[in-house]
């Protein structure tokens, strides 16, 4: 009954998902599928059915192991797998019998397209939608006659078809929102994690993904003003810097703002967003929270885009609460507290005690590394300001805070991205994974000022980027994770594709939706409908006219001689045409001659096929037509 | 379960009954039909109905994870399965089907009944079932339909209402027709060896009148196999007396009622048979028709469907 080459192409189309979903499944798993998977291949092959049984109990085994998985992986990850063993096991029955191959087609294609929770930049949507059309063929296989394989232009004109309509659901289909929350514990690969430990950013600083993209709508920002704000930490424990418990919600200061820009970020299964200053408005689906900061409402687990407008000002103080929260010290580092005091002698003011701040750390001989010894006293701040002197923002933020606390002025740590780099094509900004970056805020004159320590010590990481910032043999470290050579340039070309991608397919919302249908309706309906309508009348009258000229020329033919020789008599309904013109002889006998010659003429094109003859008759029917109406006239006359 | 089998059962012939009613007003006998808009029923499949609760699956796991590609997939499948009402559509749509002449057959072989298509280019996957023939299947669609019809008691029978079907392409859509031809057929009486008469056994005795050489044409019933074994190189056949007054038609008269009837008939049919091929011109009269002596296949078949209208 099934197709030959079906089951072929199912079991080279599981391999390929399998190669292609193998984020979503654990090691395991993809063993298990492998074997099962060369089973089925080498039962096809020495053309052995499996029995039931068999089947049966290996979907047992499966199920047992996905169980006792259940608890340590991901739900989504065991549902991807559960859907996956049952594609596989499906396809060891699917031999012979139509009903278990449609089951098949069904599961893979459900299968498919969950692939797309994985990962959904364009080379790995092409591949996967490269897999839907394979299983699209499957689905034709297993309706079409037994033997064939090749797809007819009827089908591929109906796939053609398929396209347009499928990307007008996409843009007009009205979408719902989530009808349930869905929170996935996965391991974040972002610096944003829940709290900065010294440390935490050095796992950070080699990847080299991408975090977000930027596209600015007029004014762009100087580099050194790319602090991007995404987590305030407000606690400090001695080790780590923890964010305020449940701090409430600030509001937005409407006010002009110099910079509207557009954000989309990369999943990072976490509700902090990205914001440049002061934030002044937002668009999309995003709330301002405490300290100025940005929020989704729910967990950013795929390609996320919102709008924001913002100044390059400081962020203001929210309430006093605020102030004295950032005062507090737990812990004591006895020396930087000695050192911290000693600085506020000479400088009065907060922004005075800044810069002396930054002038110790510009003397003190400090230096920037990604790998600096650990820190292993309880004082780790004493022990790097005064120890190391080595070490990456992580390092030079936590001590800044301490010391600005130690001295009476509020100050926290900001978790966030500084930089980026401008895309030569699109015009748009790229933060990388490697540009996560830890800085200072400190309280003056109702003001959260930025002190960036880092500036002072690695003045280049600001401006040209971590690499070189570096040390040498530490770029040549973090350069084993960069593509080079002409690579590189193609590969940034494929990055300004795969942008465009997000921006217009997978960040594609209601709000965009909202956005075409007030455009489509702001067009002139009245000159589009009427132009429409005329088109449709016009369109009637060429289909009404080539209808009537459209026959062949005989039936033409027919008609003239009808309406031509109208005046010599009208034909009877049972009359043929060669009766009517020899009735039209013998009535009329003065044109017996003429009329003898079409009679003639016209037997020879209607039934003889002579062309020739067209031309003649029509000849005729004009003389006999002119010559009728003269004798009417004389008649009348 | 029986009493539900039992509630459903009349009601559902009932409605069975009215709709075959509306049928036989919407598409009443005819000898060609071409299958148009308005004797075209689309309808999902089963595993249509599989397929939608998929792109509804897909639609809610794409919306609730807002995940746009996720959606895609489902208006990809969504258009495909809009497009496929087109398609099945299509697959029928146009098909036109002629009745042929009317076949014969007896009631241990029942004839075969031919249907000719045109404008079947690029048309596929058709199943074909209907109450006199078995179901029939055909991956590309023939120039002409072959239908084994059931065995069935002799007389001329019209063929059922039957169902033109096709799932094609994708399997998500049915589009289908109920056709009513005007196609009949004819059973013949099951023809009996014929009873040896007074007259031929006389004739059936191995005292040939006469011996003439075999010529071509000749029946090979005649033919004197003794002497064929003989003298192989030249056959001879019996001439009988029979046989020379060939121009004297032999006339039956079908005269028996009850069950009579079938015997009689069954022999008759034998006989007409026997005469055509023996080359005697025959007649025949029943209670309700005279048919005049003649020859030839013509006459032949009406003599039979006269004796199957009996």
């Amino acid at each position: 009954m099934l197709n030959p080459s079906f089951v072929p192409l199912a079991l080279l189309l599981q391999l390929m998902l399998l190669l292609l979903l193998q984020a979503g499944l654990s090691g395991w798993a993809s063993l298990v599928l492998l074997c099962v998977l060369l089973f089925t291949y080498l039962s096809v092959r020495t053309k052995q059915t499996v029995r039931l049984r068999t089947i049966n109990i290996l979907a047992v085994l499966m199920c047992l192991l996905l169980v006792s998985q259940l608890g340590q992986q991901d739900m989504q990850d065991s549902m991807l797998q559960l859907l996956f063993f049952s594609a596989a096991l499906r396809l060891f029955s699917v031999t012979s019998h139509q009903q278990q191959a449609k089951k098949l087609v069904w599961v893979q294609y459900f299968l498919i397209s969950t692939g797309f929770m994985l990962n959904q930049s364009l080379w790995f949507a092409g591949a996967v939608f490269l897999l839907f059309f394979c299983n699209l063929y499957l689905h034709y296989l297993l309706f079409a006659p037994r033997q064939q394989r090749r797809i007819h232009w009827p089908e591929w004109r109906l796939l053609l078809w398929m396209m347009p309509l499928s990307i007008a659901l996409f843009v007009v289909f009205p979408r719902i929102p989530p009808l349930w929350q869905t929170e996935r514990q996965q391991q974040a690969q972002t610096g944003l994690a829940d709290q900065l430990s010294l440390g935490g950013i050095e796992q950070l600083v080699q990847n080299n993904s991408v975090a977000f993209r930027v596209e600015f709508s007029a004014e762009k920002p100087p580099q050194q003003e790319l602090y991007w704000r995404a987590k305030v930490f407000e606690r400090f424990n001695g080790r780590d810097w923890l964010p305020a418990l449940q701090p409430a919600a600030q509001p937005l200061l409407p006010s002009q703002a110099s910079y509207h820009y557009q954000m989309m970020v990369e999943p990072h299964f976490q509700r902090s967003l990205f914001s440049l200053g002061q934030v002044h408005q937002v668009q999309g689906q995003v709330k301002p929270v405490a300290a100025g900061l940005i929020e989704s409402y729910q967990q950013v687990n795929r390609r996320f885009s919102y709008g924001l407008s913002s100044s390059a000002e400081a962020v203001v103080q929210q309430n006093m609460l605020e102030a004295s929260r950032n005062l507090q010290l737990e812990h004591s580092n006895p020396k930087a507290s000695i050192v911290a005091l000693q600085l506020k002698q000479s400088a009065v003011t907060a922004s005075a005690f800044a810069n002396a701040l930054y002038q110790y750390f510009q003397t003190q001989q400090f230096s920037y590394s990604l790998r600096p010894p650990v820190l292993t006293k309880t004082a780790q701040i004493d022990q790097f300001l005064f120890e190391h002197k080595v070490g990456f923002c992580g390092h030079y933020a936590s001590a800044a805070a301490y010391l600005f606390r130690a001295a009476g002025i509020p100050a926290r740590v900001v978790g966030g991205y500084q930089g980026g780099s401008w895309h030569p094509n699109g015009d748009y900004l790229q933060v990388l994974q490697k540009d996560a970056h830890a800085w200072v805020e400190y309280l003056d004159n109702g003001r959260w000022q930025r002190f960036d320590a880092t500036a002072i010590v690695a003045p280049l990481r600001l401006t040209q980027g971590l690499s070189s910032a570096l040390p040498l043999s530490e770029r040549q470290f973090l350069e084993q994770m960069f593509q080079q050579g002409l690579l590189k340039e193609w590969l940034q070309q494929l990055e300004w594709l795969d942008y465009y991608w997000s921006v217009w397919v997978v960040s594609f919302d209601q709000n965009e939706q909202r956005f075409i249908w007030q455009h489509v309706a702001s067009l002139p309906w009245s000159w589009l409908g009427s132009g429409l309508l005329a088109c449709c009348v016009l369109a009637l009258a060429v289909y009404l006219l080539m209808r009537q000229n459209g026959s062949t020329p005989n039936q033409v033919l027919r008609r003239q001689i009808l309406r031509r020789l109208n005046s010599y008599g009208q034909k009877a309904d049972h009359q043929t045409i060669e009766c009517y013109l020899q009735r039209l002889i013998q009535l009329h006998p003065t044109q017996s001659a003429l009329l003898q010659q079409l009679l003639q003429a016209y037997q020879q094109f209607e039934f003889d096929g002579q062309q020739e003859q067209l031309q003649q008759c029509r000849m005729l029917l004009n003389q006999l037509s002119a010559r009728g109406v003269n004798r009417h006239e004389s008649s009348g006359s | 379960m029986m009493l539900a089998k039992t509630l459903w059962q009349p009601l559902f012939n009932q409605f069975r009954r009215y709709f075959y009613r509306w049928l036989e007003t919407r598409q009443p006998a005819a000898a060609t039909v071409e299958l148009r808009q308005h004797i075209l029923f689309v309808f999902p499949t089963a595993y249509g109905g599989w397929f939608v609760l998929l792109i509804i699956l897909l639609y809610l796991f794409g919306a609730n994870y807002q995940n746009n590609l996720i959606l895609l997939c489902a208006y990809l499948l969504l258009a495909l399965f809009c497009c496929c009402i087109l398609a099945a559509f299509f697959n029928l749509h146009q098909l036109r089907l002629t009745a042929t002449s009317e076949p014969f057959g007896y009631p241990d072989s029942a004839p075969l009944v031919t249907i000719t298509l045109s404008q079947h280019d690029n048309k596929k996957m058709f199943s074909l079932s209907g109450p006199d023939f078995a179901p029939v299947f055909f991956d590309t669609l023939p120039a002409a339909l072959q239908l084994v019809v059931y065995p069935k008691s002799r007389g001329l029978h019209q063929l059922g209402r039957f169902t033109l079907s096709s799932c094609y392409p994708f399997g998500l859509i049915r589009c289908w027709s109920h056709i009513q031809l005007k196609q009949s057929y004819w059973i013949y009486p099951q023809p009996a060896l014929p009873a040896m008469s007074a007259a031929s056994a006389a004739n059936s005795a191995d005292y040939p009148d006469q011996l003439v050489p075999y010529q071509s044409g000749a029946p090979v019933s005649a033919m004197d196999w003794k002497r064929l074994a003989k003298n192989p190189w030249q056959p001879v056949i019996r001439r009988y007396t029979s046989y020379a007054r060939l121009d004297t038609p032999e006339h039956l008269v079908v005269t028996a009622t009850g069950s009579a009837l079938e015997q009689q008939l069954a022999q008759f049919c034998g006989l007409l048979l026997q005469f055509e091929q023996q080359g005697q011109s025959y007649g025949l009269s029943t209670p309700k028709t005279q048919i005049s002596p003649s020859r030839g296949q013509a006459h032949l078949h009406r003599c039979l469907q006269t004796l199957a209208l009996c």
